[in-house]
Protein backbone atom coordinates (compact mmCIF):
# COMPACT_ATOMS: atom_id res chain seq x y z
CA UNK A 1 0.00 0.00 0.00
CA UNK A 2 2.90 2.04 1.15
CA UNK A 3 4.84 1.87 -2.00
CA UNK A 4 1.94 2.04 -4.10
CA UNK A 5 1.10 5.51 -2.76
CA UNK A 6 5.09 6.20 -3.14
CA UNK A 7 4.68 5.12 -6.59
CA UNK A 8 1.50 7.17 -7.22
CA UNK A 9 3.42 10.34 -5.95
CA UNK A 10 6.25 10.26 -7.94
CA UNK A 11 4.85 9.88 -10.87
CA UNK A 12 2.89 12.99 -9.87
CA UNK A 13 6.07 15.02 -9.52
CA UNK A 14 7.01 13.21 -12.88
CA UNK A 15 3.83 14.46 -14.38
CA UNK A 16 4.57 18.15 -13.27
CA UNK A 17 7.96 18.39 -14.22
CA UNK A 18 6.76 17.24 -17.82
CA UNK A 19 3.82 20.06 -17.51
CA UNK A 20 6.45 22.41 -16.13
CA UNK A 21 8.93 21.89 -19.09
CA UNK A 22 6.14 21.39 -21.65
CA UNK A 23 4.99 25.20 -20.12
CA UNK A 24 8.41 26.46 -20.23
CA UNK A 25 9.57 24.90 -23.90
CA UNK A 26 6.15 26.40 -24.91
CA UNK A 27 6.93 30.32 -23.63
CA UNK A 28 9.95 29.81 -25.17
CA UNK A 29 9.00 28.48 -28.76
CA UNK A 30 6.10 31.52 -28.28
CA UNK A 31 9.26 33.68 -28.28
CA UNK A 32 11.24 32.10 -31.01
CA UNK A 33 8.13 32.61 -32.79
CA UNK A 34 8.31 36.10 -32.49
CA UNK A 35 5.90 37.15 -29.51
CA UNK A 36 8.59 39.57 -28.80
CA UNK A 37 7.93 41.67 -25.51
CA UNK A 38 4.43 39.75 -25.41
CA UNK A 39 6.43 36.49 -24.20
CA UNK A 40 8.56 38.39 -21.72
CA UNK A 41 8.26 37.55 -17.83
CA UNK A 42 9.12 41.34 -17.25
CA UNK A 43 5.63 42.37 -15.63
CA UNK A 44 4.86 45.64 -16.55
CA UNK A 45 2.51 48.27 -14.58
CA UNK A 46 -0.94 48.63 -15.32
CA UNK A 47 -1.16 51.75 -13.96
CA UNK A 48 1.25 53.19 -15.68
CA UNK A 49 -0.37 51.71 -19.09
CA UNK A 50 -3.42 53.61 -18.13
CA UNK A 51 -1.23 56.55 -17.93
CA UNK A 52 0.30 56.13 -20.73
CA UNK A 53 -3.07 55.19 -22.80
CA UNK A 54 -4.26 58.64 -21.38
CA UNK A 55 -1.74 60.84 -21.85
CA UNK A 56 -2.01 59.60 -25.37
CA UNK A 57 -5.53 60.42 -25.96
CA UNK A 58 -5.59 63.91 -24.64
CA UNK A 59 -2.80 64.65 -26.88
CA UNK A 60 -4.88 63.61 -29.61
CA UNK A 61 -7.74 65.64 -28.47
CA UNK A 62 -5.87 68.43 -27.69
CA UNK A 63 -4.31 68.25 -31.03
CA UNK A 64 -7.57 68.14 -32.89
CA UNK A 65 -9.31 71.13 -31.05
CA UNK A 66 -6.17 73.27 -31.48
CA UNK A 67 -5.63 72.75 -35.02
CA UNK A 68 -9.26 72.87 -36.09
CA UNK A 69 -10.08 76.00 -34.49
CA UNK A 70 -9.77 78.27 -37.80
CA UNK A 71 -11.25 75.43 -40.53
CA UNK A 72 -10.41 75.70 -43.95
CA UNK A 73 -7.48 74.33 -46.25
CA UNK A 74 -5.27 77.46 -47.61
CA UNK A 75 -5.26 77.75 -51.20
CA UNK A 76 -2.80 80.56 -52.62
CA UNK A 77 -3.26 82.57 -56.00
CA UNK A 78 0.15 82.49 -57.50
CA UNK A 79 -0.42 85.36 -60.64
CA UNK A 80 2.91 85.07 -61.70
CA UNK A 81 3.76 88.60 -62.06
CA UNK A 82 0.41 89.96 -62.97
CA UNK A 83 -1.97 92.42 -61.19
CA UNK A 84 -3.94 92.44 -59.21
CA UNK A 85 -1.91 90.64 -56.46
CA UNK A 86 -4.75 88.22 -55.31
CA UNK A 87 -4.40 87.34 -51.35
CA UNK A 88 -5.09 83.57 -49.95
CA UNK A 89 -8.54 82.32 -48.75
CA UNK A 90 -9.61 79.52 -46.87
CA UNK A 91 -11.71 76.65 -47.98
CA UNK A 92 -13.48 74.33 -46.48
CA UNK A 93 -12.89 70.41 -47.36
CA UNK A 94 -14.72 69.69 -50.33
CA UNK A 95 -15.71 73.25 -50.92
CA UNK A 96 -15.67 74.81 -54.27
CA UNK A 97 -13.05 77.67 -54.69
CA UNK A 98 -15.05 81.33 -55.23
CA UNK A 99 -13.33 82.48 -58.65
CA UNK A 100 -10.98 85.04 -58.47
CA UNK A 101 -10.65 88.10 -60.64
CA UNK A 102 -8.74 87.98 -63.79
CA UNK A 103 -5.21 89.29 -63.60
CA UNK A 104 -3.34 91.22 -65.81
CA UNK A 105 -0.24 90.74 -67.37
CA UNK A 106 1.39 93.03 -70.08
CA UNK A 107 2.24 91.73 -73.37
CA UNK A 108 0.30 88.79 -72.24
CA UNK A 109 -3.16 87.53 -72.07
CA UNK A 110 -4.74 85.32 -69.13
CA UNK A 111 -5.54 82.05 -70.27
CA UNK A 112 -6.63 80.42 -66.48
CA UNK A 113 -5.55 79.04 -63.43
CA UNK A 114 -3.68 76.07 -63.05
CA UNK A 115 -2.38 73.56 -60.13
CA UNK A 116 1.41 72.56 -60.38
CA UNK A 117 0.74 69.04 -62.08
CA UNK A 118 -0.57 71.08 -64.91
CA UNK A 119 -4.11 70.46 -64.08
CA UNK A 120 -6.87 72.99 -65.09
CA UNK A 121 -8.96 74.31 -62.04
CA UNK A 122 -12.31 74.43 -63.35
CA UNK A 123 -14.42 76.65 -60.36
CA UNK A 124 -17.39 75.20 -61.64
CA UNK A 125 -17.23 71.44 -60.65
CA UNK A 126 -13.67 70.80 -58.99
CA UNK A 127 -13.54 70.99 -54.65
CA UNK A 128 -10.44 71.36 -52.26
CA UNK A 129 -9.14 68.67 -50.66
CA UNK A 130 -6.29 69.96 -49.52
CA UNK A 131 -3.89 72.92 -48.82
CA UNK A 132 -2.78 73.90 -52.67
CA UNK A 133 -1.55 76.65 -55.11
CA UNK A 134 -3.46 77.89 -58.29
CA UNK A 135 -0.68 79.47 -60.96
CA UNK A 136 -2.19 81.67 -63.68
CA UNK A 137 -1.19 80.64 -67.11
CA UNK A 138 -0.44 83.48 -70.06
CA UNK A 139 -0.01 83.48 -73.29
CA UNK A 140 1.84 86.32 -75.53
CA UNK A 141 -1.34 88.00 -76.74
CA UNK A 142 -2.11 88.79 -80.66
CA UNK A 143 -0.38 92.18 -80.87
CA UNK A 144 2.53 90.99 -79.08
CA UNK A 145 2.93 88.10 -81.97
CA UNK A 146 1.69 90.57 -83.99
CA UNK A 147 5.13 92.80 -83.49
CA UNK A 148 6.86 89.93 -83.66
CA UNK A 149 5.92 88.62 -86.86
CA UNK A 150 6.68 92.65 -88.32
CA UNK A 151 10.25 92.53 -86.78
CA UNK A 152 10.66 88.83 -88.37
CA UNK A 153 9.54 89.92 -91.52
CA UNK B 1 -30.15 36.80 -28.70
CA UNK B 2 -26.26 36.15 -28.42
CA UNK B 3 -25.69 39.96 -27.52
CA UNK B 4 -28.86 40.32 -25.53
CA UNK B 5 -27.61 37.51 -23.49
CA UNK B 6 -23.83 38.85 -23.07
CA UNK B 7 -26.21 42.13 -22.10
CA UNK B 8 -27.99 40.35 -19.44
CA UNK B 9 -25.39 38.32 -18.14
CA UNK B 10 -22.97 41.89 -18.01
CA UNK B 11 -25.78 43.31 -15.68
CA UNK B 12 -26.50 41.15 -13.37
CA UNK B 13 -22.62 40.64 -12.45
CA UNK B 14 -22.39 44.20 -12.32
CA UNK B 15 -25.41 44.19 -9.93
CA UNK B 16 -23.14 42.01 -7.71
CA UNK B 17 -20.58 44.32 -7.14
CA UNK B 18 -20.00 46.68 -4.45
CA UNK B 19 -18.66 50.30 -4.98
CA UNK B 20 -15.41 49.86 -4.94
CA UNK B 21 -15.82 46.73 -7.81
CA UNK B 22 -18.10 48.84 -9.32
CA UNK B 23 -15.57 51.68 -9.85
CA UNK B 24 -13.27 49.68 -11.24
CA UNK B 25 -15.86 48.18 -13.70
CA UNK B 26 -16.43 51.49 -15.05
CA UNK B 27 -12.62 52.15 -15.18
CA UNK B 28 -12.24 49.25 -17.32
CA UNK B 29 -15.30 49.19 -19.75
CA UNK B 30 -13.56 53.70 -20.47
CA UNK B 31 -10.25 51.79 -20.96
CA UNK B 32 -10.89 49.30 -22.96
CA UNK B 33 -13.31 51.32 -25.02
CA UNK B 34 -11.29 54.81 -25.39
CA UNK B 35 -10.78 54.34 -29.32
CA UNK B 36 -14.46 53.85 -30.09
CA UNK B 37 -15.10 56.96 -27.21
CA UNK B 38 -13.03 59.27 -29.24
CA UNK B 39 -14.10 57.92 -32.55
CA UNK B 40 -17.37 59.19 -31.21
CA UNK B 41 -16.63 63.06 -29.91
CA UNK B 42 -14.52 63.08 -33.06
CA UNK B 43 -17.62 62.33 -35.39
CA UNK B 44 -19.79 64.59 -33.26
CA UNK B 45 -17.40 67.33 -33.45
CA UNK B 46 -16.13 67.19 -37.00
CA UNK B 47 -20.17 67.26 -37.65
CA UNK B 48 -20.39 70.47 -35.37
CA UNK B 49 -18.19 72.28 -37.14
CA UNK B 50 -18.86 70.88 -40.98
CA UNK B 51 -22.28 69.66 -41.08
CA UNK B 52 -21.24 68.40 -44.48
CA UNK B 53 -19.48 65.57 -43.03
CA UNK B 54 -22.54 63.65 -42.31
CA UNK B 55 -23.93 63.96 -45.59
CA UNK B 56 -25.28 61.09 -47.94
CA UNK B 57 -22.19 62.01 -50.36
CA UNK B 58 -19.67 61.76 -47.48
CA UNK B 59 -21.19 58.75 -45.91
CA UNK B 60 -21.06 56.98 -49.39
CA UNK B 61 -17.76 58.08 -49.95
CA UNK B 62 -16.20 56.90 -46.35
CA UNK B 63 -18.03 53.27 -47.11
CA UNK B 64 -16.56 53.39 -50.80
CA UNK B 65 -13.18 54.08 -49.46
CA UNK B 66 -13.26 51.49 -46.67
CA UNK B 67 -14.22 48.91 -49.11
CA UNK B 68 -11.45 49.45 -51.00
CA UNK B 69 -9.25 48.52 -48.44
CA UNK B 70 -11.16 45.84 -46.36
CA UNK B 71 -9.75 43.13 -48.69
CA UNK B 72 -5.87 43.92 -47.68
CA UNK B 73 -7.24 44.41 -44.05
CA UNK B 74 -8.71 40.68 -44.23
CA UNK B 75 -5.40 39.43 -45.69
CA UNK B 76 -3.04 40.57 -43.19
CA UNK B 77 -5.19 39.68 -40.20
CA UNK B 78 -4.32 36.36 -41.25
CA UNK B 79 -1.04 37.04 -40.91
CA UNK B 80 -1.22 38.54 -37.30
CA UNK B 81 -3.15 36.32 -36.11
CA UNK B 82 -0.44 33.38 -36.33
CA UNK B 83 1.74 36.42 -34.64
CA UNK B 84 3.20 37.48 -37.77
CA UNK B 85 2.94 40.47 -40.18
CA UNK B 86 3.18 41.27 -43.69
CA UNK B 87 5.34 44.33 -44.96
CA UNK B 88 5.15 43.10 -48.20
CA UNK B 89 1.66 43.87 -48.78
CA UNK B 90 1.29 47.40 -50.02
CA UNK B 91 4.03 46.37 -52.79
CA UNK B 92 1.72 43.39 -53.91
CA UNK B 93 -1.07 45.75 -54.03
CA UNK B 94 0.94 48.08 -56.21
CA UNK B 95 2.52 45.55 -58.84
CA UNK B 96 -1.02 43.73 -58.95
CA UNK B 97 -2.44 47.34 -59.80
CA UNK B 98 -0.32 47.88 -62.49
CA UNK B 99 -0.53 44.41 -64.22
CA UNK B 100 -4.35 44.83 -63.86
CA UNK B 101 -3.92 48.36 -65.57
CA UNK B 102 -1.30 47.14 -68.10
CA UNK B 103 -4.06 44.51 -69.48
CA UNK B 104 -7.07 46.60 -69.48
CA UNK B 105 -5.74 50.12 -70.79
CA UNK B 106 -8.04 51.13 -74.04
CA UNK B 107 -6.95 50.21 -77.64
CA UNK B 108 -7.58 53.66 -78.91
CA UNK B 109 -4.88 54.77 -75.94
CA UNK B 110 -2.26 56.46 -77.23
CA UNK B 111 0.89 55.50 -75.04
CA UNK B 112 -0.71 51.97 -74.49
CA UNK B 113 1.91 49.17 -72.42
CA UNK B 114 0.91 46.72 -75.23
CA UNK B 115 -0.22 47.88 -78.32
CA UNK B 116 -1.19 45.21 -80.30
CA UNK B 117 -2.85 43.52 -77.31
CA UNK B 118 -6.70 43.49 -77.10
CA UNK B 119 -8.71 44.29 -73.55
CA UNK B 120 -8.32 41.16 -71.32
CA UNK B 121 -12.16 40.40 -69.95
CA UNK B 122 -11.88 41.20 -66.34
CA UNK B 123 -12.32 37.84 -64.69
CA UNK B 124 -9.44 36.22 -66.38
CA UNK B 125 -7.43 39.57 -64.71
CA UNK B 126 -8.91 38.77 -61.64
CA UNK B 127 -7.45 35.54 -61.46
CA UNK B 128 -4.05 36.66 -63.01
CA UNK B 129 -3.65 39.25 -59.89
CA UNK B 130 -5.07 36.70 -57.89
CA UNK B 131 -2.59 33.86 -59.06
CA UNK B 132 -0.09 37.08 -58.78
CA UNK B 133 -0.72 38.03 -55.43
CA UNK B 134 -0.89 34.31 -53.92
CA UNK B 135 2.72 33.35 -55.62
CA UNK B 136 3.78 36.43 -53.49
CA UNK B 137 2.35 35.41 -50.45
CA UNK B 138 3.63 31.55 -51.20
CA UNK B 139 7.16 32.63 -51.05
CA UNK B 140 6.18 34.61 -47.52
CA UNK B 141 5.20 31.57 -45.94
CA UNK B 142 7.16 29.15 -46.90
CA UNK B 143 10.07 31.20 -45.44
CA UNK B 144 8.51 31.73 -42.32
CA UNK B 145 7.28 28.22 -42.04
CA UNK B 146 10.01 25.96 -43.58
CA UNK B 147 12.94 28.62 -42.18
CA UNK B 148 11.41 29.87 -39.20
CA UNK B 149 12.64 33.43 -40.04
CA UNK B 150 10.21 36.20 -38.46
CA UNK B 151 7.27 37.50 -40.83
CA UNK B 152 8.82 40.84 -40.55
CA UNK B 153 12.36 40.41 -42.29
CA UNK B 154 10.74 37.79 -44.96
CA UNK B 155 8.54 40.32 -45.81
CA UNK B 156 10.61 43.47 -45.55
CA UNK B 157 12.64 41.84 -48.14
CA UNK B 158 9.66 40.33 -50.42
CA UNK B 159 8.34 44.26 -50.24
CA UNK B 160 11.73 44.95 -51.78
CA UNK B 161 11.99 42.16 -53.99
CA UNK B 162 7.86 43.24 -55.35
CA UNK B 163 9.18 47.13 -55.96
CA UNK B 164 12.40 45.76 -57.80
CA UNK B 165 9.63 43.86 -60.19
CA UNK B 166 7.16 46.88 -60.28
CA UNK B 167 9.46 48.59 -61.71
CA UNK B 168 10.69 46.48 -64.16
CA UNK B 169 7.46 45.96 -65.15
CA UNK B 170 6.17 49.32 -66.12
CA UNK B 171 9.43 49.64 -67.86
CA UNK B 172 8.68 46.79 -70.58
CA UNK B 173 7.80 47.30 -74.02
CA UNK B 174 9.16 50.99 -74.34
CA UNK B 175 6.92 52.26 -71.53
CA UNK B 176 9.95 53.73 -69.67
CA UNK B 177 8.18 53.84 -66.43
CA UNK B 178 5.65 56.23 -67.62
CA UNK B 179 1.66 55.74 -65.15
CA UNK B 180 -0.36 53.46 -66.38
CA UNK B 181 -3.43 55.05 -67.33
CA UNK B 182 -6.58 55.30 -70.23
CA UNK B 183 -8.23 52.60 -68.79
CA UNK B 184 -11.18 50.97 -70.93
CA UNK B 185 -14.58 52.18 -69.85
CA UNK B 186 -15.82 48.38 -69.66
CA UNK B 187 -13.00 47.55 -66.39
CA UNK B 188 -13.96 50.89 -65.15
CA UNK B 189 -18.06 50.16 -65.30
CA UNK B 190 -16.93 46.42 -63.60
CA UNK B 191 -15.13 47.70 -61.06
CA UNK B 192 -16.45 51.62 -60.19
CA UNK B 193 -19.72 51.48 -61.98
CA UNK B 194 -22.89 50.37 -60.24
CA UNK B 195 -25.21 47.21 -60.78
CA UNK B 196 -27.31 49.32 -57.94
CA UNK B 197 -29.85 52.08 -58.77
CA UNK B 198 -28.57 55.78 -57.54
CA UNK B 199 -30.06 57.28 -55.12
CA UNK B 200 -30.42 61.66 -54.07
CA UNK B 201 -30.97 62.60 -57.25
CA UNK B 202 -28.62 60.30 -59.23
CA UNK B 203 -26.01 61.75 -57.24
CA UNK B 204 -25.00 58.90 -54.81
CA UNK B 205 -23.66 55.83 -56.47
CA UNK B 206 -22.60 52.62 -54.88
CA UNK B 207 -19.77 51.18 -57.11
CA UNK B 208 -19.29 47.17 -57.79
CA UNK B 209 -16.48 47.31 -55.64
CA UNK B 210 -18.34 47.95 -52.63
CA UNK B 211 -19.85 44.29 -53.47
CA UNK B 212 -17.06 42.99 -54.36
CA UNK B 213 -15.91 43.68 -50.71
CA UNK B 214 -19.07 42.69 -48.92
CA UNK B 215 -18.84 38.85 -51.19
CA UNK B 216 -14.97 38.65 -50.14
CA UNK B 217 -15.95 39.45 -46.32
CA UNK B 218 -18.73 36.26 -46.63
CA UNK B 219 -16.47 33.86 -47.93
CA UNK B 220 -13.28 35.04 -45.32
CA UNK B 221 -15.97 34.59 -42.55
CA UNK B 222 -16.50 31.14 -44.09
CA UNK B 223 -12.89 30.73 -44.32
CA UNK B 224 -11.88 31.74 -41.20
CA UNK B 225 -15.18 30.65 -38.97
CA UNK B 226 -16.77 27.30 -40.88
CA UNK B 227 -13.42 25.73 -42.16
CA UNK B 228 -10.78 23.15 -40.66
CA UNK B 229 -8.12 25.43 -42.13
CA UNK B 230 -9.84 28.58 -40.19
CA UNK B 231 -9.76 26.58 -36.91
CA UNK B 232 -5.95 25.09 -37.71
CA UNK B 233 -4.72 29.37 -38.03
CA UNK B 234 -6.42 30.33 -34.69
CA UNK B 235 -4.96 27.42 -33.01
CA UNK B 236 -1.25 27.94 -34.55
CA UNK B 237 -1.71 31.47 -33.79
CA UNK B 238 -2.00 30.41 -30.25
CA UNK B 239 0.38 28.08 -29.60
CA UNK B 240 2.12 26.40 -32.46
CA UNK B 241 3.95 23.72 -30.18
CA UNK B 242 -0.06 22.32 -28.77
CA UNK B 243 -1.44 22.51 -32.29
CA UNK B 244 1.45 20.29 -34.04
CA UNK B 245 0.86 17.60 -31.05
CA UNK B 246 -2.99 17.62 -31.76
CA UNK B 247 -1.83 17.05 -35.49
CA UNK B 248 -2.00 20.48 -37.77
CA UNK B 249 0.00 20.62 -39.87
CA UNK B 250 1.78 24.27 -38.83
CA UNK B 251 3.82 24.54 -41.89
CA UNK B 252 1.14 24.21 -44.27
CA UNK B 253 -1.02 26.52 -42.13
CA UNK B 254 1.40 29.14 -42.25
CA UNK B 255 1.81 28.83 -46.23
CA UNK B 256 -1.76 28.65 -46.69
CA UNK B 257 -2.73 32.11 -44.52
CA UNK B 258 0.24 33.73 -46.56
CA UNK B 259 -0.88 32.64 -49.63
CA UNK B 260 -4.80 33.59 -48.86
CA UNK B 261 -3.14 36.86 -47.73
CA UNK B 262 -1.44 37.60 -51.08
CA UNK B 263 -4.76 36.63 -52.92
CA UNK B 264 -6.39 39.56 -51.45
CA UNK B 265 -3.48 41.61 -51.68
CA UNK B 266 -3.95 40.99 -55.67
CA UNK B 267 -7.98 42.01 -55.10
CA UNK B 268 -7.04 45.22 -53.51
CA UNK B 269 -4.68 46.01 -56.40
CA UNK B 270 -7.47 44.84 -59.09
CA UNK B 271 -9.62 47.32 -57.28
CA UNK B 272 -6.86 49.74 -56.88
CA UNK B 273 -6.10 49.48 -60.72
CA UNK B 274 -9.51 51.33 -61.72
CA UNK B 275 -10.06 53.18 -58.78
CA UNK B 276 -7.07 55.74 -59.06
CA UNK B 277 -7.13 55.52 -62.66
CA UNK B 278 -3.48 55.95 -63.26
CA UNK B 279 -1.45 53.45 -62.10
CA UNK B 280 2.79 53.67 -60.95
CA UNK B 281 5.61 51.98 -59.25
CA UNK B 282 4.31 54.05 -56.14
CA UNK B 283 0.76 52.71 -55.91
CA UNK B 284 0.12 50.98 -52.99
CA UNK B 285 2.58 52.75 -51.34
CA UNK B 286 2.35 52.25 -47.20
CA UNK B 287 -1.21 50.29 -47.56
CA UNK B 288 0.16 47.75 -45.10
CA UNK B 289 0.23 50.46 -42.24
CA UNK B 290 -3.72 51.07 -42.34
CA UNK B 291 -4.06 47.64 -42.86
CA UNK B 292 -2.49 46.83 -40.02
CA UNK B 293 -4.13 49.73 -37.92
CA UNK B 294 -6.82 48.80 -38.73
CA UNK B 295 -6.91 45.11 -37.71
CA UNK B 296 -5.09 45.89 -34.43
CA UNK B 297 -8.05 48.78 -34.15
CA UNK B 298 -10.65 45.78 -34.64
CA UNK B 299 -9.36 43.11 -32.31
CA UNK B 300 -6.71 41.24 -33.85
CA UNK B 301 -3.89 40.73 -30.88
CA UNK B 302 -0.35 40.70 -31.73
CA UNK B 303 -0.20 38.29 -29.11
CA UNK B 304 -1.72 35.65 -31.36
CA UNK B 305 -5.15 33.64 -32.18
CA UNK B 306 -7.46 36.15 -31.18
CA UNK B 307 -9.27 37.97 -33.80
CA UNK B 308 -12.63 38.28 -36.15
CA UNK B 309 -13.91 39.00 -39.41
CA UNK B 310 -16.48 41.78 -38.09
CA UNK B 311 -13.67 43.45 -35.88
CA UNK B 312 -11.17 43.38 -38.84
CA UNK B 313 -14.29 45.30 -41.04
CA UNK B 314 -15.35 47.82 -37.85
CA UNK B 315 -11.77 48.56 -37.72
CA UNK B 316 -11.09 49.32 -41.06
CA UNK B 317 -14.26 51.58 -40.77
CA UNK B 318 -13.21 53.29 -37.44
CA UNK B 319 -10.15 54.07 -39.43
CA UNK B 320 -11.66 55.87 -42.59
CA UNK B 321 -13.46 57.89 -40.04
CA UNK B 322 -11.32 58.94 -38.41
CA UNK B 323 -9.02 59.68 -41.63
CA UNK B 324 -12.24 61.35 -43.65
CA UNK B 325 -12.80 63.50 -40.44
CA UNK B 326 -8.82 64.81 -40.01
CA UNK B 327 -9.40 66.03 -43.86
CA UNK B 328 -13.02 67.73 -43.18
CA UNK B 329 -11.61 69.71 -40.20
CA UNK B 330 -8.94 70.34 -42.84
CA UNK B 331 -6.22 69.71 -40.32
CA UNK B 332 -2.91 69.85 -42.14
CA UNK B 333 -1.77 67.14 -44.09
CA UNK B 334 1.61 66.50 -41.86
CA UNK B 335 -0.24 66.92 -38.88
CA UNK B 336 -2.80 64.06 -39.76
CA UNK B 337 -0.41 61.64 -39.88
CA UNK B 338 1.13 62.40 -36.33
CA UNK B 339 -2.21 62.24 -35.17
CA UNK B 340 -2.62 58.24 -37.17
CA UNK B 341 0.51 57.25 -35.67
CA UNK B 342 -0.37 58.05 -32.57
CA UNK B 343 -4.20 56.62 -32.49
CA UNK B 344 -2.07 53.20 -33.39
CA UNK B 345 -0.31 53.53 -30.38
CA UNK B 346 -3.63 54.06 -28.52
CA UNK B 347 -4.68 51.05 -30.46
CA UNK B 348 -1.28 48.48 -29.37
CA UNK B 349 -1.44 50.01 -26.00
CA UNK B 350 -4.84 48.96 -25.19
CA UNK B 351 -4.46 45.45 -27.05
CA UNK B 352 -0.94 45.61 -24.88
CA UNK B 353 -3.34 46.31 -21.88
CA UNK B 354 -6.15 43.70 -22.41
CA UNK B 355 -3.06 40.92 -22.92
CA UNK B 356 -1.77 41.89 -19.42
CA UNK B 357 -4.83 41.96 -17.67
CA UNK B 358 -5.78 38.14 -18.71
CA UNK B 359 -2.08 37.78 -17.70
Amino acid sequence: MEENLKTSEQTDEKIKDVAKKTDEEVQKSKRDFGLGIYGSKKNISLKLMDGLIAVMIVVVVLCIFFFSRNPGFRVRFNTDGGEPQIEDIKVKYDEKIPEPPEPHKKGYEFKGWYLSNGYHWDFETDTVGNDMELKAYYELSDEVLEQIDELEE
Amino acid sequence: MNIVNAFHSKVEYYNTLDAKDRKKFWSEMIINNALYILLIIAVIYTYVKNNKFLSAGSIMNIISLSAANIPIALGIGGCIVLTGTDLSAGRVVGLTACIAASLEQSVEYATKMFPNMPVINPWIVILIVLAVGAVVGLVNGFFVAKFKLHPFIVTLATQLIVYGIILMYISLNGNNGQPLSGLDKTFNDFVKGSILPTFGDGKIVVPNYVLMAIAITIIMWVIWNKTTFGKNMFAVGSNPEAANVSGVNVMKTIILVHTLAGAMYGMTGFIESSRIGSNQANTGLNYECDAIAACVIGGVSFVGGTGKISGIVLGVFLLRIIFVALQFLAINQNLQYVIKGLIILIACSIDMRKYLVRK
